[in-house]
């Protein structure tokens, strides 16, 4: 008799849910961080201003190119930009994470001191190739004459020294670098030639162009993102489980098209990726990886994070650009 | 046979799905004696039907026996003279009483009961209309609803027995999340669960040494309840011109009130026993069939139900059976008291007081070489005829009313044939 | 008075994860740690499951009762996705009885999960999920069977297990605010019904010779599906000046969850001495059948003023899973440590592999699955005249077991999938213990 009460008595305490537990299985579930991505919202309680994480009310900057922190947070390299007179150079600051001021307050990392770079330095994007030694792509020139050079760190980005070679490609702005299996990739804007494009290298220095642009805009898609213009590109370099294709590379640039009202423009940032870094498929369909706007934004830099992803953008705000971040999932 | 045998075994489970109230076996009772009997039979009932009617009879479970029934019927409720279209209850019944052979001082005292209701086709329905709209709310959809019970008795003394079940009901729990996803498609992300709500069943029987030739009978019966409720929210306004509100889609689809029927049974002479028993009903927390799906809503008017006493009586007569068997004829009455008000104001949950006539026989062969028990019943439900008139003064100047006056009445007719084999 | 309303995309629906707890952990207290090569070797009420034939040969009331948990331990690129744990109860009862001359036995098997009685899920078409753990083991098994002894060396058996599925309507009618939806006033109506499904299983049993028995055993296939319709008709805008009229929309969803796949089982049991029992399991399982468990969706809206701010994009067609048949392998043993009039001791160990059914996953589906190894043991200890209530044997059984999931890697065909490659692996751990009282 005992046992029988023993027996129902379990029963009773089956399936009542008085163990019942959250429903599992969604933890860290493996994402390539192409998106969508979702702007921070606006949290009362941190010191931040979601979306914002750097901005400052008399200059802008944009164009945020980040690493990942050991130990956590951000490193990220991107143009302050005097708005009055178009001069910039790079800057430097660090974040504990998207919620947050910067723990390193922003710095000069890099400064026009070079006759073919002129009063602008800026548009950086940042390789690591490990070991502390750090390569910094940027633009140099007026927007008319644009050029692209290399400094190179082997500091950890703590001082920077330019090439001597530099500028290592003319006629080229926006720059971002790759770093493929066995060489380099570098994707640009011409402002001759409309389009992303490429170039690669077997070192880094010597730049081979490819003859046409890799992404171009899509004015026959009459409800793209990016009917009249791409530009800024980004490129996130990951490894695959494959032999043949050891690596894929994922290209986020900014996309414009005609805004809701005559005569204006609108910028959204988009996605595109490739196994050789040469030939790239659009992901999305006609829509951004970040949402639409208004407002604009542009000047992607995105961080692959475990199961996720972090996008640092720009927007423009009357006269002057800041740095916002994004999240996916 | 080996494929078609369909024995619920299973410990406490449930699935109870009842309908809007009520189950099956608060209708027309369990196995195939104690629905001839109109409800009565409990204070000795001593098979699987013991599980639900009193399950202090498993105590004296004389043999092992498996028994599979078949029940029939047909609703004919109107409102305003025209037939709702309530769907026949059809449903198989399963059932198995076994005496435990303990040892000691337990010796012949313990039995175990398993009863098994299973609507053919239909396992569950829930039908719950808009609020306000007439329903039969307590008739509607009760046929159509899975119960399992177990249970256990045991005989405490020559006088006393007492026994203990469950019977388990599913609740639904869970969310469902709307979404587009990367490729532009709408999506889902959604988890349903179902968990169990227990209802006890205990019952304990009593020889009076004052009452030689009686029994009284005492069962108590929790209340049951099956409900759901889900969640729905959506992420919807990037791709919808609509921002849609979050949603919660609950309420209770069955529900059993904790009863109390006190029998006594009377053996009259050696071939009738006649039974009286009153059950008593705690239908004062009969709950809204929904709840409002948004949380911005107002509350909606509770039923107001109140508790009831239910008269059933009984009598049996048993006597000689054609090839050597024994036959017992059967019938009985009850007056099946509503719990529902009239609905004058919001709610139109429709109920009437029944008449319950019943009759049924049965046969047995326990000494044959296929010791066979059979046992018909048959139950006319008659609706005594109710109108509702609703109060203008309790609806605001735009709130149409869901009807002025509305008559109900109907019958219900459902028999039934069990067929037990001891083993 | 009802209004027309608008569109409410409300979807719901398991996903198809497959089998049942049972299929993935086995059942019981002795049949795991002989890893579940028990076709022609079960001696409890897990012949329930493993052969209803079996249950004939036994010559008492049994009654197991148990708990077994079961805790995976499942990693995407070395990241543990958190699936959760399957616990609950094990029960089974058995009765023998004889109609005349024939010989026969009834009895039942459940399973139940502690935390719910069983839990239906639909994920996104494409989000990555261990296929056979995520939301496989979360639901009740219940099998009744019936079995009969013809002669002394066969015996047939077979039962249906019940499951259901569900074709339910919601109904929404009112008014949907706009521009602020919590201005809405909706009224809610339901038409549910959960329908009966049935399996069958089946086996038989043969003693060829005194210590060798030969068993083969059927369990049908099986999967939940559920039809969701949900319809709001409603104004569209505020209360005294609605934007639209009888606006409209109906989502029509149909998905499917917990796919059981048939099964068809084969296996021997031979006395090998009088102390060493050895058990070969070999059994068929058709996962080729497995169909895309990813929600189906319909979706109709009349909006009025809206309608040109609509696009509802078109739903392209699920990709075939191509799961394909296995054949898993399962050797245990018994061994009798120790015996005496009124104890006994045994060992147990098993060994099983299960290759997976689930192709890598180059496209657009995610289902994660590997091959498996599962390492079991156990000890089984039986009790007699231990009581005068309870003059039948009582056996106690323990078990644990270990599954190893072989790393595996998927590699995407598309440079823009949005999962990309992954590694897969982990680990489950089992633990259980159960009693078996004879009466």
């Amino acid at each position: 008799m005992r046992a029988l009460a023993g027996i129902l008595l379990v029963c009773a305490a089956c399936g009542v849910g008085p163990f019942d537990d959250a429903p599992g299985g969604r933890d860290n579930l493996p994402t390539r961080a192409a998106g969508p991505y979702g702007k921070t919202e606006i949290d009362f309680d941190t010191p931040a201003d979601e979306p914002y994480v750097l901005e400052d009310i008399s200059t802008s900057m944009r164009d945020p190119a980040p690493l990942a922190r050991e130990g956590g947070g951000f490193r990220i390299w991107f143009t302050r930009e005097q708005p009055d007179d178009g001069s910039a150079a790079i800057w430097y600051a660090e974040l504990p994470d998207v919620h947050a001021v910067p723990d390193v307050p922003p710095r000069v990392a890099l400064e026009p001191d070079e006759p073919w770079e002129g009063a602008f330095v800026g548009e950086p994007s940042v390789v690591d190739l490990g070991g502390g030694h750090l390569v910094l792509f940027y633009r140099g020139g007026p927007e008319d004459a644009p050029a692209i050079g290399r400094a190179d760190s082997s500091d950890d980005g703590q001082s920077w020294q330019k090439n001597p070679g530099n500028p290592i490609l003319d006629a080229a702005a926006s720059p971002a670098g790759a770093l493929l299996t066995d060489s380099f990739a570098l994707y640009f804007v011409d402002p001759d030639a409309p389009g992303i494009h490429a170039a690669t290298s077997p070192d880094g220095l010597a730049f081979e162009r490819l003859p046409a642009p890799i992404i171009e805009p899509r004015p026959e898609l009459a409800d793209a993102f990016d009917t009249r213009a791409v530009f800024d590109p980004y490129a996130v370099v990951t490894p695959t489980l494959d032999e043949v294709e050891p690596v894929q590379v994922g290209l986020f640039f900014t996309g414009t098209r005609a805004g809701a009202d005559p005569g204006t423009l609108l910028d959204a940032i988009g996605y595109a990726g490739s196994y050789d870094g040469i030939s790239f498929t659009r992901f999305f369909g006609s829509d951004p990886v970040l949402e639409p706007g208004p407002p604009s934004d542009g000047g992607p830099g995105v961080i692959p994070v475990a199961a996720g992803g972090v996008l640092f953008f720009h927007e423009l705000k009357q006269t002057r650009y800041r740095i916002g971040a994004a999240l996916h999932p | 046979m080996a494929g078609s045998a369909r024995v619920a075994i299973a410990a406490a489970l449930i699935l109870v799905a009842r309908a809007a109230a009520g189950s099956p076996l608060e209708l027309y009772g369990l196995g195939g004696r104690s629905p001839a009997l109109a409800g009565t039979g409990e204070s000795d009932s001593a098979g699987f039907d013991s599980a639900y009617l009193n399950p202090a009879g498993l105590g004296e479970v004389p043999r092992k026996r498996l028994s599979v029934g078949y029940l029939y019927g047909d609703f004919e409720l109107r409102m305003d003279g025209e037939d709702t279209g309530t769907d026949r209850p059809r449903g198989l019944t399963f059932g198995a009483a076994l005496p435990l052979p303990l040892g000691g001082a337990l010796k012949d005292r313990v039995g175990l009961g398993l009863g098994f209701y299973i609507p053919t086709g239909t396992l569950t329905r829930v039908r719950v209309p808009l609020p306000g709209d007439p329903v039969y709310a307590l008739l509607e959809a009760r046929s159509q609803t899975l119960g399992i019970l177990l249970a256990t008795g045991v005989k405490l003394s020559d006088r006393w027995r007492a026994g203990i079940g469950l019977l388990a009901l599913a609740a639904l729990r869970g969310y469902i999340f709307v979404d587009v996803d990367a490729a532009k498609r709408f999506t889902t992300d959604s988890e349903q669960r179902i968990v169990t709500n227990f209802a006890p069943v205990a019952g304990v029987t009593w020889d009076a040494p004052f009452f030689p030739d009686g029994r009284f009978g005492l069962t108590v019966r929790g209340a049951s309840r099956s409900d759901y409720d889900i969640a729905v929210t959506n992420d919807l306004a990037s791709e919808l011109p609509l921002s849609l509100p979050p949603l919660r889609i609950a309420g209770v689809a069955q529900y059993d009130p904790w009863t109390v029927d006190l029998e006594t049974s009377w053996r009259a002479n050696r071939a009738l026993t006649a039974y009286a028993l009153v059950s008593f009903q705690h239908w004062s927390d009969f709950p809204l069939p929904t709840e409002n799906p948004l949380a911005t809503a107002p509350a909606q008017e509770e039923p107001s139900f109140h508790d009831t006493f239910r008269p059933h009586v009984g009598a049996e007569m048993k006597m000689g059976g054609p090839l050597g068997g024994d036959l017992a004829l059967r019938a009985g009455y009850a007056f099946l008291v509503s719990p529902a008000p009239e609905q004058k104001t919001h709610q139109s949950l429709l109920d009437n007081h029944r008449h319950l006539f019943s009759a049924g026989a049965g046969l047995a062969w326990p000494t044959a070489t296929v010791p066979l028990h059979l046992d018909a019943w048959f139950q006319l439900h008659v609706l005594q005829p109710r109108s509702h008139t609703k109060d203008p003064d309790a609806f605001g100047p735009d709130m149409p009313l869901p009807f002025d006056t509305l008559s109900t009445r109907g019958h219900i007719v459902v028999g039934g044939l069990t067929a037990g084999v001891d083993l | 008075m009802r209004r027309a309303l608008l569109a409410l995309a409300v979807v719901a629906l398991p996903h198809a994860a497959a089998g049942n707890p049972v299929d993935a952990f086995g059942f019981g207290g002795r049949a795991p740690a002989m890893a579940g090569a028990q076709t022609a070797a079960a001696a409890d009420g897990s012949a329930n499951y493993y052969n209803p034939a079996l249950l004939a040969t036994f010559d008492d009331i049994r009654i197991d009762v148990g708990y077994q948990t079961a805790v995976p331990s499942l990693f995407v690129n070395g990241l543990d996705l958190g699936v959760d744990s399957s616990r609950g109860i094990a029960v089974a009862m058995s009765a023998p009885g004889r109609i005349g001359k024939i010989q026969l036995a009834l009895a039942g098997g459940l399973f139940l999960p502690d935390q719910h009685v069983l839990r239906a899920r639909a994920l996104e078409a494409d989000k990555p999920r261990f296929a056979l753990y995520d939301n496989r083991p979360q639901r009740l098994f219940l099998g009744a069977n019936l079995a009969f002894r013809i002669g002394n060396r066969l015996a047939v058996g077979g039962g249906i297990a019940y499951m259901a599925k569900t074709v339910a309507a919601v109904d929404l009618v009112g008014r949907l605010g706009f521009p602020d939806p919590n201005d809405s006033d909706l009224a809610l109506a339901i038409d549910a019904d959960v329908k009966e499904i049935r399996y069958p299983q089946a086996g038989v049993l043969f003693h060829a010779t005194p210590w060798l028995d030969l068993g083969l055993s059927y369990r049908g296939g099986y999967k939940l599906i559920l039809e969701n319709t949900v319809r709001v008709l409603a104004d569209v805008g505020r209360e005294d000046d609605p934007v639209v009229e009888d606006g409209r929309l109906e989502l029509f969803a149909l998905a499917q969850d917990l796919f059981q796949p048939e099964q068809w089982s084969a296996g021997l049991a031979a006395q090998v001495t009088h102390r060493l029992l050895i058990a070969f399991d070999a059994s068929l399982h058709r996962w080729s059948r497995f169909e895309n468990p990813a929600t189906r969706i319909e979706l109709d809206i009349d909006a009025g003023m809206f309608n040109d701010l609509i696009d509802i994009p078109d739903t392209p067609p699920l990709p075939d899973p191509h799961y394909h048949d296995i054949v898993i392998p399962r050797l245990g043993a018994e061994y009798r440590l120790f015996e005496s009039e009124r104890r006994d001791l045994d060992l147990r160990a098993g060994y099983s592999y299960e290759p997976t059914p689930v192709p890598e996953q180059v496209g657009e589906s995610n289902f994660i699955d590997n091959d498996k190894h599962t390492l079991s043991a156990g000890l089984g200890l039986t009790l007699r005249h231990w009581t005068d209530i309870l003059p039948r044997p009582l056996r106690l059984d323990v078990f644990g077991a270990v599954t190893l999931l072989a790393p595996r890697s998927h590699h995407k065909i598309s440079p823009v999938d949005p999962v990309g490659d992954y590694r897969s692996s982990g680990r489950l751990v089992q633990l259980g213990f159960s009693s078996t009282w004879h009466f």
